[in-house]
């Protein structure tokens, strides 16, 4: 059993750690967990994502955050993620961009246990120099392939509806990256809408994709992805986002705290 | 004739829907509310058998326009699970027909930056181009969209490549490119009826010519987008 509360949960995230979060944009994204890490002002983050939004511009709004790998950070209908914006111009976070498949073949590596993947002639993308992507010579023949390095989260940090004391967890709905994290990463930390009985997850055993092994954290947070959905539970926040998407670093400082959990 | 944001909207959703006539299949992304909208039109009314890949599952039947292209109730009208990371690798395998990408800027190459330009030596960042850089590359038919028109998008050539590919067409609020083979580059194909010649060489970087008028929208086109958007969402993409 690895119940514990969502500070004890956070404090196992230690400055400079590696972490990828789940969802996308705004649905299904552990946003308790990291207004959480917020409010312990961790420093030097690196966090991983394909296509982020509030939680990532939330990190880098409140210098939590060094570096982001992800191919997208906005807000979709609400204009841009301004936080993320900001630190990023002003140098303060370092936004190692990709492409959105590229973040999951990174994944893809670390889960297949393999130092790195080929993947699709992308190159004539300005950052796959940047990122250090190289071709290599197809050993079977056929000419050269690209590859992207293994990336291996340190955590995976992954918001479900339900999940037993001992991690395993179920996902409604699209995964996102969420099971391929789950794969990929060190540990887990499973943040869920409620804690359920062994007995009621197995019925449900068609959903359950993430097995315990691995999740060294259960937190149970009801509303625990607002202001982003968590169906069939929730809809995503939009008169929240309007507001978030305006306020400054002031104003985050005040909506972590305002916002419960 | 004058024209409202929402009729200017509703030309460019009803010329990317009749792109889709003879398509196979479509994707299109985060904050997509134009391409949405065609492929929903498409679908309704040219062309029923078009898989849609969706972000949230296969081939959705949706009843309105959400306010995110992500929204989670798109899952509820889907045929079957379609995982994000297995729709790249369909475009990978070369089975994608068409793909709907924006692009912060766009050149006459047809290459995309949704990634940063520095102006004047300081940078001004983009929130990134997303999945673009795999699907520009591999889609059969990217179509690009953009709801802005102006020489600091429509440029000769993007301050970095976010993604690099041939479109297959080109929709701005003024007018409508296609790729031109032999010249390797995009040329105006139509001239949306409240724009000219004149204004889109003026507020386009590289050379244009001169086209005939984007056809309008049918009656029949704007009493479906009025129903699946009848608050007019699809404007904040022009505003």
């Amino acid at each position: 059993m690895v119940v514990m509360s969502l500070e004890e949960a956070a404090e196992l995230v230690k400055d400079g750690s590696l972490i990828c979060l789940s969802g996308n944009l705004l649905y299904r994204i552990p946003a308790a967990f990291v207004r959480e890490l917020a409010r312990q002002e961790k420093k030097d983050l690196r966090v991983m994502k394909t296509a982020g939004g509030y939680d990532v511009d939330l990190l880098c709004g409140l210098g939590c955050a060094k570096e982001v790998i992800a191919g997208f950070v906005s807000f979709e209908a609400f204009g841009l993620a301004k936080n993320f914006r900001k630190a990023v111009e002003e140098g303060r976070v370092k936004y190692s961009e990709n492409t959105c498949y590229t973040v999951i073949a990174a994944l893809r590596a670390a889960a297949y246990g393999i130092p790195f993947i080929p993947i699709a002639d992308i190159s004539k993308s300005y950052f796959v120099k940047e990122r250090g992507f190289k071709f290599v010579e197809n050993p079977y023949g056929g000419g050269k392939v690209l590859t992207v390095p293994a990336i291996k989260p340190e955590f995976a940090i992954i918001h479900v509806q339900k999940a037993d004391e001992d991690g395993n967890a179920l996902i409604y709905g699209p995964w996102f990256e969420d099971v391929l994290m789950a794969r990929a990463a060190e540990k887990i930390i499973i943040t869920t809408e409620m804690i359920v009985p062994k007995e009621d997850l197995r019925r449900d055993i068609d959903a359950v994709w993430i097995p315990s092994y691995k999740v060294v954290a259960v937190v149970e947070v009801p509303r625990g992805a607002y202001p982003g959905a968590c169906p069939p539970y929730y809809d995503p926040d939009f008169e929240m986002m309007e507001k978030y998407a305006n306020l400054d670093e002031e104003g985050l400082k005040k909506h972590i705290w305002e916002v419960r959990p | 004739m004058s024209f409202t944001t929402l009729d200017k909207a509703n030309y460019m959703i009803s010329a990317m829907a009749r792109l889709l006539k003879d398509a196979e299949s479509a994707f299109m992304g985060v904050a997509s509310f134009l391409p949405f909208m065609a492929i929903v039109l498409a679908k309704k009314l040219y062309n029923p058998d078009l898989i849609w890949y969706s972000i949230v599952g296969y081939n959705p039947n949706p009843k309105h326009l959400p306010m995110s292209t992500v929204h989670p109730w798109i899952s509820k009208y889907c045929d079957a699970k379609l995982q994000l990371a297995e729709l790249f690798d369909i475009s990978a395998r070369g089975e994608l027909d068409v793909v709907f990408l924006a692009g912060a800027q766009i050149d006459q190459r047809g290459y995309l930056n949704n990634s940063h330009v520095y102006i004047n030596g300081k940078r001004v960042q983009f929130p990134g181009g997303a999945g673009g850089a795999l699907l520009h590359a591999t889609a059969r038919r990217p179509i690009v969209w953009q709801g802005k028109h102006d020489r600091r998008i429509f440029v000769k050539e993007v301050q970095r490549i976010t993604a690099a590919g041939k479109p297959y067409r080109v929709v701005s609020p003024l007018c409508i490119f296609k790729f031109d083979e032999k010249a390797g580059k995009l040329v105006v194909d139509t001239i949306h009826p409240w724009s000219s010649y004149e204004e889109i060489k003026e507020k386009t970087e590289f050379e244009v010519n001169d086209a005939p008028t984007t056809p309008p929208p049918t009656e029949e086109e704007i009493e479906l987008m009025n129903r699946i958007d009848p608050h007019g969402i699809r404007k904040i993409v022009l505003e």
